[in-house]
């Protein structure tokens, strides 16, 4: 499913300084595994992450998703690729906050031309899903954080994305809604999803259901 | 300055075409960069930037090229409002053959609004296409469509610096009233070629015929205009004199004329779009039915008025 | 299409705010600019509707350069020329009133004419042409009237003609307010009383004019005219027409120089303003770019969502301008259009809306208000979401 190989990437600060993020990272995920990358802050998860998303471009190596390498990929089809094969889970909640949590799920809906019918029914399934229902017509500014959380999930997988990625995703809840979290997760494993977790959160150190775990150090993999 | 500049029309027309320049020129400087740096496939930061701009340089194209069509009607409207304040102009016709600048000015308008509509379906292709196959030939064609706007620009200053309120011009009546036209063909034989080219187009197109349908429909649009002008038109105005292309786009016959030139235009660029660039069937279909379309509003009156009258005017 | 739309409409009013002040500022400029174009139809309508009334040709006779007195011999000259249906001379001069040095046009017409006196019927509803002509009547203009009325000459006016005599006449009636614009200083009364005031001989006219019904035979009418004597000046319909469009094109094109400057300046005060790249801004794009969208898409969303602003811009602007002008009146706007000159006018508008107008009006302000934010908005849509999204 996920194919890295020889992955770099650096950045160039404003002052021209270079900073390599990443270093040949070469690694091999299969569908339907659950992945954690471990490793402390800057080791280059997030990198990894956002390059796996599509919202970074390496600065060389191949980024295989289902045999296409989407590196070389045009804005368009990249947007293609966020749009239906891939859902993002930050750590800092990233809503509209004047807008409801249904008005949330809106925009990776609205671009697909689906009707209002379809709209609703897939918003209904990912509320479900990520266990928000409930809160479904509630402005997303007033929701506690564990909600918040889980209506990103619920935008995240609302166009029913293959690949799920979690960026830090407990970092910011209590350990009752972490529990929450797991669980949703779980369900979305069962659901036959690629996921990858990138946390230093002890929680996920045995856990059972993790099928590989990679640790990043200063961008190399160990 | 001639007081032509300070009617209300013409600075609106010069305000925005200036404004279009300005943007458009921006591109221009933009595409040029791109053409000269872009690789396709590579994937190093300068592509992903030179994207990036890529996107800018398009919506500027895009969105400049669909108001230069506005602009067009706008612009024969403002012909056909000037023709109260030329002496002797009784429509746009004597406006625009007032001075040497005005027939070259609405050719090329035509041209560039053709080559526009041309180039908006080339990028939607490429934008669509992996790996963008036109990506180089769409912006070379932009620089050429930046470069007939230039002379268009110039062409458009010119003829309304010459343009004079107080000389008398031509009306229509005058200009066309040779019913010899610059082929020196009859009429008879004007109207036969304007319905064999048009069932030509549509035996090419149905059979694949790229280039000899791209021919044919170029040869169409200037038949097209000669036909309207020597011989159709005087069935819209049920008057065997009063002959031009211009004044079917007054008020008087309902704005007929719009809808001539468009349905005429819209039919060419999906002929040319099918021949030339992308062999889509959607594309032929749509031009066979803007040709048909375009062909059914100017014989409409005519062939009524063979039905009724059994002759000819 | 629809709930993208939705999703728009949706944004656009959570984001009232931000857009509260380019909003205010587009809707201002467009009421200014409506609003001179909607004075200017109004006044144009008046005088082509009452252009419309006036004579195919005029023919006047001229020597040295000054308008001069025709023989009534050319009246049945110009009779005899074919086309020609009707020929009318014609008695009409300045009084002057030293003392104020105020000019009144004094207009003889011929009260047994049945033309006449269906167009004067068409005027004054309730005017009875025998009691008028009972008497030295006149019908005077709205500001003759308020000049009148300061002098206390609130029933009739003694003229004084250039033979020393004195001549009464009555006010029998004003003319209504909606030909203030071009007669508010004409005092219309009987030929022959015109004549005396005047003091025109009987064998003479100020000017013929002639009805021609076919337009296309006017240009023939006018080639004979103008061999049968050299001293002439023609002028047709059309001439008096194209001077008055030409006067306000005038008028208007100044006003459209100034406010295309005025437009310029605030197309860069907009472009800086959609420069600022907020906090807000940038996370919006993050998290539309992270569920899907494309660079592409974002651009164009955001050009809607202008256009959205731009466009409710233009229509309150518009009803702004209409309210401004037709209810109540357009206070310091109309002199620039009427002027100081002769006795004041009190010309009232009259609704004359053309869609031509209003088109335009779009275009010169829509137009560049799009162009001026398609670079701002694209660096907006090119922001990297991995800054915003940690």
């Amino acid at each position: 499913m996920i194919e890295l190989q020889d992955l770099c990437k650096t950045f160039e600060s404003q002052n021209g300084e270079h900073f390599t993020a990443l270093h040949n990272i070469t690694l091999h995920i299969n569908a339907g595994e659950m992945v954690q990358f471990q490793g402390v802050s800057g080791s280059g998860k997030s990198t990894l992450l956002h390059i796996l998303a599509s919202l970074l471009k390496p600065t060389s190596g191949r980024v295989e998703i289902a045999g296409e390498n989407i590196a070389s990929y045009s804005d368009y089809y990249a947007s293609l690729y966020r749009r239906d094969t891939v859902a993002y889970i930050t750590q800092s909640f990233h809503l509209l906050g004047e807008l409801t949590l249904r008005e949330n799920l809106l925009p990776p809906l609205v671009i697909k031309e689906l009707s209002f019918k379809e709209i609703n029914a897939a918003t209904r399934k990912a509320l479900e899903i990520a266990n928000i229902a409930h809160k479904a017509d509630e402005k997303v500014a007033n929701l506690s954080g564990g909600e918040k959380q889980r209506a990103v999930i619920a935008r995240a997988i609302v166009n029913d994305a293959d690949i799920i990625l979690c960026d830090e995703p407990t970092a910011n809840l209590d350990k009752a809604n972490a529990l929450k979290f797991l669980e949703i997760i779980k369900e979305l494993k069962r659901k036959g999803k690629t996921i990858v977790i990138a946390t230093h959160d002890p929680l996920f150190d045995d856990l059972d259901i993790i099928d590989k775990r990679f640790m990043l150090k200063e961008g190399h993999l160990e | 300055m001639s007081n032509i500049f300070l009617s209300p029309q013409v600075i609106v027309l010069l305000f925005v075409t200036l404004s279009l320049a300005v943007v458009l020129t921006f591109a221009a400087f933009k595409t040029v960069q791109l053409i000269k740096n872009y690789k396709p496939n590579a994937v190093t930061q300068e592509q992903y930037t030179l994207e990036k701009s890529s996107y800018l340089i398009t919506t500027i194209i895009q969105v400049s090229l669909f108001i230069n069509i506005f602009l067009l009607a706008l612009f024969t409207h403002t012909l056909n409002s000037l023709s109260d304040i030329i002496p002797g102009a009784m429509c746009a016709a004597g406006v625009v053959s007032s001075n040497a600048f005005g027939n070259p000015l609405i050719v090329l308008k035509v041209v560039i609004i053709l080559c526009s509509l041309l180039w908006l379906r080339i990028n939607k292709e490429d934008f669509i296409t992996k790996g963008h196959p036109y990506f180089k030939r769409k912006y070379l064609f932009f620089l050429l469509i930046f470069l007939l706007f230039l002379i268009d620009i110039f062409l458009e200053l010119n003829f309304f610096a010459h343009l004079s309120t107080v000389e008398p011009v031509m009306c229509c009546s005058h200009i066309y009233k040779h019913t010899q036209n610059s082929f020196s063909l009859s009429n008879s034989s004007l109207v036969t070629l304007f319905y064999t080219l048009y069932l030509l187009l549509l035996l090419t197109l149905t059979l694949n015929k790229r280039l000899l349908s791209a021919a044919f429909s170029l040869l169409f649009l200037y038949i097209s205009y000669l036909a309207i002008t020597y011989f159709f038109s005087t069935y819209i105005y049920e008057l065997p004199t009063h002959r031009c292309p211009y004044c079917i786009l007054s008020s008087d016959y309902a704005y007929i004329g719009y809808f001539i030139y468009t349905s005429l235009i819209l039919a060419s660029y999906y002929a040319l779009s099918f021949a030339l660039f992308v062999q889509k069937t959607e594309l032929r279909a749509k031009a066979l039915i803007w040709y048909t379309l375009f062909v059914f509003i100017v014989s409409a009156k005519f062939i009524y008025f063979l039905i009724v009258n059994h002759t000819t005017l | 299409m629809l709930p993208k739309l939705h999703f728009l409409l949706l944004l656009l009013l959570k984001h009232k705010k931000k857009h509260l002040g380019i909003f205010l500022l587009s809707a201002l400029l467009i009421a200014l600019l409506a609003s001179t174009l909607f004075i200017s139809a109004s006044l144009k309508k008046d005088i082509f509707s009452t252009l419309d009334a006036q004579a195919d040709i005029t023919l006047q006779k001229y020597q040295a350069g000054r308008l001069m007195n025709l023989p009534s011999s050319w009246l049945d000259e110009a009779l005899a020329i074919e086309g020609v249906t009707k020929a009318q001379g014609r008695i009409y001069g300045e009084h002057y009133y030293e003392p104020k040095e105020e000019h009144f046009l004094i207009v003889g017409i011929d009260f047994y004419d049945e033309q006449v006196q269906k167009n004067l019927q068409r005027l004054l509803q309730n005017i009875d042409i025998e009691a008028f002509l009972k008497r030295k009547n006149m019908i005077i203009g709205t500001g003759v009237k308020k000049f009148f009325n300061e002098y206390a000459y609130n029933d009739y006016y003694i003229f004084r003609p250039p033979n020393r005599s004195k001549e009464k006449v009555y006010i029998y009636d004003t003319l209504p307010q909606t030909t203030a614009l071009i007669g508010s200083d004409v005092i219309l009364m009987d030929i022959e009383e015109a004549r005396k005031i005047l003091g025109i001989p009987r064998d003479e006219f100020s000017d013929i004019i002639l009805e021609v019904p076919n337009k296309n035979e006017r240009l023939t009418v006018y080639e004979k005219l103008l061999v049968s004597h050299f001293n002439t000046r023609i002028i047709t319909k059309e001439d008096i027409q194209k001077h008055y469009e030409n006067l306000f094109n005038y008028k208007g094109g100044v006003f459209m120089v100034l406010y295309s400057i005025a437009l310029a300046t605030f197309l860069l005060i907009l472009y800086q303003r959609y420069s600022l790249i907020t906090t807000a801004d940038a996370k919006e794009v993050a998290i539309l770019k992270s569920v899907g969208w494309s660079i592409k898409g974002i651009i164009s969303f955001k050009l809607e969502e202008n256009f959205i602003v731009a466009f409710f811009a233009y229509i309150f602007g518009v009803i702004g301008a209409l309210i401004y002008v037709y209810v109540f009146g357009a206070p310091l706007l109309r002199n620039i259009f009427l002027g100081y000159n002769n006795l004041q006018n009190d010309a009232s508008f009259t609704p004359a809306i053309h869609l031509s107008d209003l088109v335009l009006l779009f275009l010169l302000f829509v137009v560049p208000f799009m162009l001026a934010i398609i670079i701002p908005l694209w660096r907006v849509a090119i922001t990297e979401p991995n800054e915003v999204l940690k």
